[in-house]
């Protein structure tokens, strides 16, 4: 036995995979049961990559053939379990040789796929085999296939195995009888859609007609039907042209027009239906084939009649769904969708309420409104889908029926009480701020402002409430309109207050309905987007007449209707003060809403913080919720306390990050939130809080940051665009060097360089006032840190580099050189900063310096001192570059002849022509 | 990373064409042929194709747009709208364009299909300029006569509302007392500033969400053309006297300038004046084009040029920093490959002349539903999750719980049965006793009597 060093050893696969071939694979001779741990066989294999064949470089020979061997082994096991008679043998085989085609190696995938695909291929061909081998032959053929369809340069052959496929599976779809068999036959036409989707080319007509048959009858679980409508959302891939696609949309909207006429029935107007059906078939156009086939249509109307309803709307549902999906699914070509028809639609479905019409009262029996009503929901859902499939598709070529849209947003926004439309209606709303921007604000923000408040009131009308503790101060800061209610308010103000407390301990929470926080966490998320992406109620004073007549109009009517739901509220726990604070905002909210000049919609903001900073900070003060990780528990997520906070949270961030006039009057508050919420280490909760800290640090310290890189990054840029454009460089520095242009060379040395980050300057401005003006200096004390300079010098480290030039410039103008070069590259240089050579006199310094460095220049030429060269191309570059000033002393210290190679050339080319120039002038000025 | 900015730029003059460059090596791409571009009437569609609105002579009754594919220097698809266009823009995404004509009328067309989907009278005097808000969803107008205008393109196609309101504007903002020449408009939605040049000398900062005036900013001369540093921090000016200005934002800027209020320093160079601004954000680089037919490529930091295009003999007047398209790589444009070419060849088709009265048309729309490029499908293998169910069921009844249940069941309703049985075979055995007793007896009492 070889010794192995871990469970990562790769000596030690083989031997796993051995002792799972003998202990835990079922033997083909003799009959035995299932093996009742094939799933831990399953894990374990992926864990631990038995079948991946991935060797570390190292690896010897022998350890790899003991590998290849025993996946040889496993392989041929499996093989044999496929052909197997006993059914559950073969099911094994079946399953794990599905698993084999995802794990293994590629190389062994490539050599033996046709092998295993034939041997599937088999199975699934046979009518008398047992389901469940039927089953998961369609899985593993499909694993197959996608591992097939990853492969760069397989298409070709992928496409071949593929289209032998396609007949037996649609020979499953139709006459095999059980819905498990049928739902392996779609997952693997699905998969043949997504990956091969021309091997169904032949096949279209059956397979539209296999597939609408099973959806349309609509006697599956929902599952199953979902995967119905997937695959036929699919379906025109396999064709891959603008034509398919419109033509099933088409017939997919022409058939449930046509089956909603039979369903609403006396709900609407008998006109509607006919409308819907001629907008699809325009007059002169052929009315194209019914879904699936003629035959399939006149089965299904015979069968309609006696269907039940319920039948009838899940396949309508379904084919909605389907819609969505060809919406929403990769197609390879532009298409022309109907949006029209579409909107219109989603319109017909949720302007149905369940009302039966007057006309229609005698013939309709009460059972078959129920039957309509029971459905309906899940119909809304579907359309509200629908219609955020649509807006999703369109982006911003929604435009010319965004008007449209709106309107009936708006008005479901009245309709709509149950949760789970809520907010699927809020998701809705969500999808057009975020992809119609500003100018969907501006249509939708009342409406969102108006039905978030409704949503997002404090929970439990009695007295013990979870938003007791909402902060009264705050409230009663609210100015308040209405005299009477005032007066109260303001009497109970200081008795609240202490009450307060007492209440706010005593809290007992009452029991909130879990549907009801996912419709809060909904209307938060609307409100979030709202303040972050548009909030323009001022645009909305900019055009009060036309809102008056036309918009304004049915909010109006709205409004009593709501404030008389919140004074119901208010009066009743007018007595119970643990609520006032609460009922005080919503009445302040009504009265801003109703008084006459309740048009100024500013007001709405400081409404808005408010209601979010309590929230958040309602959600937050009994502590923070513990997120429970009990996902194990149920398949659907489970929305908790957790994720309420946590949506409070956010809608709080940005409540105090979107841009208001003043400071965010909660902003000590909201810290003080966060910081707590911080220390709760782990949770999502925490996590968020964190960013919620660093985007408000900004508010904190507000900084308008120039554009300019940071030093280094910018030393390194510059000094690329040197080497990309040499000659224009040299050419423009040429030209700007040149003292005729002195005006904007004093501007080019002063103020690009000012533009770096300005905060520091503030607080250093601050202390020295003379500096303050001058960025460049303080700015170069800051990047010369590294150097040790700066620990001798200190405070007045800031004016090194001034003094550095100043003196370079003495030098050059004393034609001193080498003596002073050296005491430039000196360490003891370090020991000059504190010499008193200091000038602020910055207006003439860049000159002065440029000037200087010219004729330093040509002395180091004369005396051709490598070194000095070195330090010219240096402090040249400082100066050329000027806020780079730093790069030079950084440099000095690194050594640097290699670093400038670049620089020295383009100054010293420059330098003769300021040679040229310069002397005269600099005689002149310097005398 | 490689670079990725081509530079575009459109000449008043039709020998000079529209010339295009790489902006990081400077190579001169393809050159598009014949086109005598307005002021402003320059634009990328979507990264799709090259749109130019093209200068008419005064006495012509139709407009002309020109299209241009990526790969071919002729004019692939010509448009003529009912009026001579001059500014011409596009929304970021491409899918619709927007023109402003002689008499003040805007006119929005859908790209894909070339529908003229509104028309409206939106200034007294001709359209100089217009720009899309970072969002899209806002339009901003300049017109000769001094007035800027911001429009909500939502308000604008909605008919309803639009009938019922006094103006179709959301500002109208009429400080400028001569031609507007340039518009931008800064990031954000609420937030955003909106910065306007006109002849009169000026630029004015606006509050987007106020429609206020923020900042009143005069120049030594008319400003042609400005751009926003990307950080806001300052805006660039070009002017008639060849300058170009630096002028502060939210930079800080001392009252004593030797240029003006808040007017930091100058870029010089051109003998002639400048008629362009671009800002290439990828090289943080500026770009002017100029009426000497030279585009200059400046280095903000240092207020260097870097490099110089020469585009032509006649005035520089659009400049454009567009991404290159995927499909083009480096010296792609001559000999593309044959699938790319067939993509960027298919272009939209001419934009129409007049609002379609038919009402079916506007019922459906031309969409690009998104694409699998090169990426292979996303589909994960999901029957494992299929299969891990379908072995738990199996397991289940193959084996365990189900089958457990199932045994229990029969084994309680075969000792039930067998009970029936005992108790059957009991009577049986009674039943046997009591005949064969009163058989048994029967015989005595018959042998008795």
């Amino acid at each position: 036995m070889e010794p192995c060093t871990n469970m990562h050893d790769v000596k030690l696969k083989p031997r796993m995979l051995r002792t799972l071939i003998t202990q835990r694979l079922p033997d083909e001779d003799q009959p035995s049961r299932l093996p009742t741990k094939l799933s831990h066989v399953i894990s374990v294999v992926r864990t631990h990559k038995l079948l991946s064949e991935y060797f570390p470089q190292s690896t010897e020979n022998k350890a790899i053939e003991r590998w290849k061997s025993a996946v040889d082994d496993w392989v041929d096991r499996l093989q044999k379990l496929v052909s197997s008679d006993m059914p559950d043998q073969c099911w094994t085989g079946i399953c794990l040789l599905g698993l084999t085609c995802r794990e293994c190696n590629v190389d062994r995938f490539l050599a033996s796929y046709s092998v295993w695909f034939d041997k599937l291929y088999s199975r699934i061909q046979q009518p008398t085999e047992s389901q469940f081998v039927k089953v998961a032959s369609c899985n593993s053929i499909s694993d197959l296939l996608i591992r097939l369809g990853r492969l760069p340069n397989m298409k070709k052959d992928g496409s071949t195995l593929a289209g032998k496929l396609i007949q037996p599976v649609l020979k499953l779809l139709n006459e095999d009888s059980s819905e498990v068999v049928w739902e392996g036959a779609v997952h693997l036409l699905c998969t043949n859609l997504t990956f091969f989707p021309a091997s169904i080319h032949r096949y279209y007509d059956s397979a539209e007609a296999a597939i609408a048959s099973k959806l349309l009858s609509g006697k599956f679980c929902v599952n199953m039907m979902k995967k119905l409508a997937y695959c036929l959302a699919l379906l025109p891939n396999s064709k891959g042209d603008e034509d398919n696609w419109c033509l099933l949309m088409q017939k997919i909207l022409l058939y449930i027009n046509v089956r909603l006429n039979d369903v609403f029935q006396g709900l609407e107007e008998e006109t509607k239906g006919g409308e819907a059906v001629r907008e699809l078939v325009r007059p002169g156009k052929e009315t194209p084939p019914p879904l699936g086939g003629h035959t399939l249509l006149e089965e299904a109307t015979d069968k309609a009649t006696k269907r039940s309803e319920l039948l009838q709307m899940s396949s309508i549902s379904m084919l909605m769904l389907c819609c969505c999906k060809m919406l929403t699914t990769l197609y390879p070509v532009k298409v022309t969708i109907p949006i029209h028809s579409l909107l219109a639609l989603v319109e017909r479905v949720i302007m149905i309420d369940g009302s039966v019409l007057r006309a229609a009262l005698p013939f309709m029996t009460s059972q078959q409104q129920e039957s309509v009503c029971l459905e309906l929901p899940d119909l809304h859902l579907y359309s509200l889908e629908l219609l955020k499939a649509a807006i999703e598709v369109m982006h911003s070529q929604l435009l010319p029926h965004a008007a449209y849209v709106v309107r009936l947003v708006k008005t479901y926004f009245k309709r709509c009480s149950s949760p789970k439309l809520r907010i699927e209606l809020y998701s809705v709303t969500k999808s057009l701020l975020i992809f119609m921007g500003v100018g969907m604000g501006l249509c939708l923000a009342q409406d969102i402002v108006e039905n978030s408040f409704v949503d997002l009131k404090p929970v439990g009308d009695g007295s013990r409430c979870t938003s007791s503790s909402l902060n009264m101060k705050s409230a009663s800061s609210v100015p308040m309109q209405s005299n009477h209610r005032k007066r109260k308010l303001g009497s109970t103000t200081i008795a609240f207050d202490e009450q307060h407390e007492k209440t706010g301990l005593e809290v007992k929470a009452p029991e909130i309905h879990p549907s009801q926080i996912s419709v809060k966490i909904a209307a938060l998320e609307v409100l979030e987007v709202l303040l972050s992406v548009v909030l323009f109620f001022q645009l909305y004073t900019a055009r009060i007449p036309s809102y008056k007549d036309a918009n304004w109009l049915p909010s109006l009517i709205f409004i009593p209707r709501m404030s008389a739901a919140f004074l119901s509220v208010f009066n009743r726990n007018e007595e119970c003060s643990g609520n006032l604070s609460v009922n005080s905002l919503w009445h302040h909210v009504v009265t801003t809403l109703t008084k006459g000049g309740g048009l100024r919609f500013e007001a709405w903001r400081p409404d808005v913080d408010l209601l979010l900073y309590n929230l958040a900070a309602d959600s937050c003060k009994d502590g923070w919720a513990y997120e429970e990780n009990s996902t194990f528990l149920s398949n659907e997520p489970i929305v908790t306390s957790a994720d309420y906070q946590l949506a409070a949270l956010r809608a709080l961030l940005t409540s105090l990050l979107s841009p208001s006039r003043a400071r965010p009057l909660y902003l000590a508050q909201g810290f003080e939130l966060f910081r707590k919420g911080k220390l709760e280490a782990g949770t999502k909760v925490s996590g968020f809080c964190m960013h919620a800290l660093l985007a408000l640090e900004a508010i904190i310290h507000p900084r308008a940051l120039p554009l300019e890189q940071p030093p280094s990054i910018n030393c390194n840029s510059t000094d690329k665009v040197n080497r990309r454009f040499p000659e224009n460089v040299y050419s423009s520095g040429q030209k700007h060097s040149n003292p005729s242009t002195s005006g904007i060379q004093v501007s080019e040395g002063g103020d690009p360089y000012s533009y770096d980050d300005d905060l520091y300057v503030k607080w250093v401005g601050n202390s020295s006032p003379s500096e303050a003006p001058i960025n460049s200096p303080t700015k170069n004390m800051d990047s010369v840190k590294p150097s040790e300079m700066l620990t001798v010098a200190g405070s007045s480290g800031s004016n090194i580099p001034d003094r550095s030039r100043h003196e370079q410039a003495d030098m050059g103008m004393r034609d001193n050189d080498v003596e002073i070069v050296m005491q430039f590259q000196e360490p003891t240089y370090s020991k000059g900063a504190t010499d008193p050579v200091i000038t602020n006199d910055l207006d003439g310094r860049d000159m002065e310096i440029e000037r200087a460095v010219a004729d330093g220049a040509s002395d180091y030429k004369d005396h051709e001192t490598a070194s000095g060269a070195n330090l010219l191309a240096d402090n040249r570059d400082g100066f050329a570059d000027g806020g780079v000033n730093a790069l030079a002393s950084s440099y000095t210290e690194k050594g640097k002849a290699a670093v400038f190679d670049v620089d020295d050339d383009s100054s010293m080319d420059s330098l003769p022509d300021i040679v040229d120039v310069d002397p005269d002038s600099d005689g002149e000025e310097s005398s | 990373m490689e670079k990725m900015d081509l530079v575009i730029a459109s000449s008043s003059i039709t020998e000079a064409g529209i010339g295009c460059w790489d902006l990081d090596s400077g190579a001169e791409q393809l050159r598009y042929k014949s086109s005598a571009s307005t002021q402003h009437g320059l634009t990328c569609v979507g990264q799709r194709f090259i749109a130019s609105a093209q200068l008419r002579e005064p006495s012509a009754t139709s407009g002309s747009v020109l299209y241009w594919s990526w790969s071919k220097p002729q004019a692939a698809v010509k448009s003529f709208p009912s009026e001579p266009i001059k500014p011409f823009v596009s929304n970021s995404v491409g899918t619709y364009v927007v023109g402003g004509g002689q008499s003040g009328d805007i006119y929005l067309w859908e790209v894909e299909s070339g529908r003229l989907i509104k028309k409206w009278h939106a200034h007294y005097r001709a359209v100089t300029c217009l720009v899309f808000s970072k969002d899209d969803s806002l339009l901003i107008s300049g017109s000769e006569d001094g007035c800027v205008r911001v429009w909500s393109l939502i308000m604008v196609c909605n008919d309803y509302e639009s009938q019922r309101a006094s103006h179709l504007y959301e500002y109208s903002l009429t400080e400028h007392t001569l031609r507007v020449t340039d518009i931008v408009i800064g990031h954000g939605g609420y937030n955003a500033i909106i910065i306007s040049a006109s002849e009169d000398r000026t630029c004015k900062v606006w509050s987007l969400s106020h429609g206020k005036l923020l900042r009143n900013i005069v120049f030594p001369s008319v400003i042609d053309a400005i751009v926003l540093d990307p950080g806001e921090n300052v805006f660039y000016a070009g002017s008639r006297d060849g300058n170009i200005y630096i002028a502060a934002l939210n930079a800080e800027s001392s009252s004593s300038s030797s240029y003006g209020k808040h007017i930091l320093s100058s870029l010089y160079d051109h003998s002639k004046a400048v008629t362009c601004l671009a800002y290439s954000i990828e090289g943080n680089l500026l770009l002017s084009g100029s009426e000497d037919g030279m585009v200059r490529i400046w280095d903000p930091r240092t207020l260097n040029i870097v490099r110089m295009f020469k585009h032509g003999k006649g005035p520089v007047n659009n400049i454009l920093v567009v991404r290159r398209p995927n499909h083009l790589t480096l010296g792609a444009f001559s000999n593309s490959h044959a699938s790319s070419r067939r993509q960027c060849s298919l272009l939209p088709p001419p934009l129409e002349k007049y609002v379609n009265m038919d009402e079916d048309a506007n019922k459906t729309t031309v969409v690009r539903l998104a694409t699998a490029c090169n990426i292979p499908p996303d589909a994960p293998y999901y029957s494992s999750h299929i299969m891990d169910e379908h072995i738990k069921q199996v397991e289940q009844q193959g084996s365990s719980a189900a089958n457990e249940m199932e045994v229990e069941r029969l084994k309680l309703e075969n000792r039930k049965t067998m009970h029936m049985v005992e108790q059957w075979k009991k009577m049986y055995d009674k039943v046997h006793e009591f005949c064969v007793n009163e058989l048994l007896n029967g015989d005595e009492v018959g042998s008795t009597n």
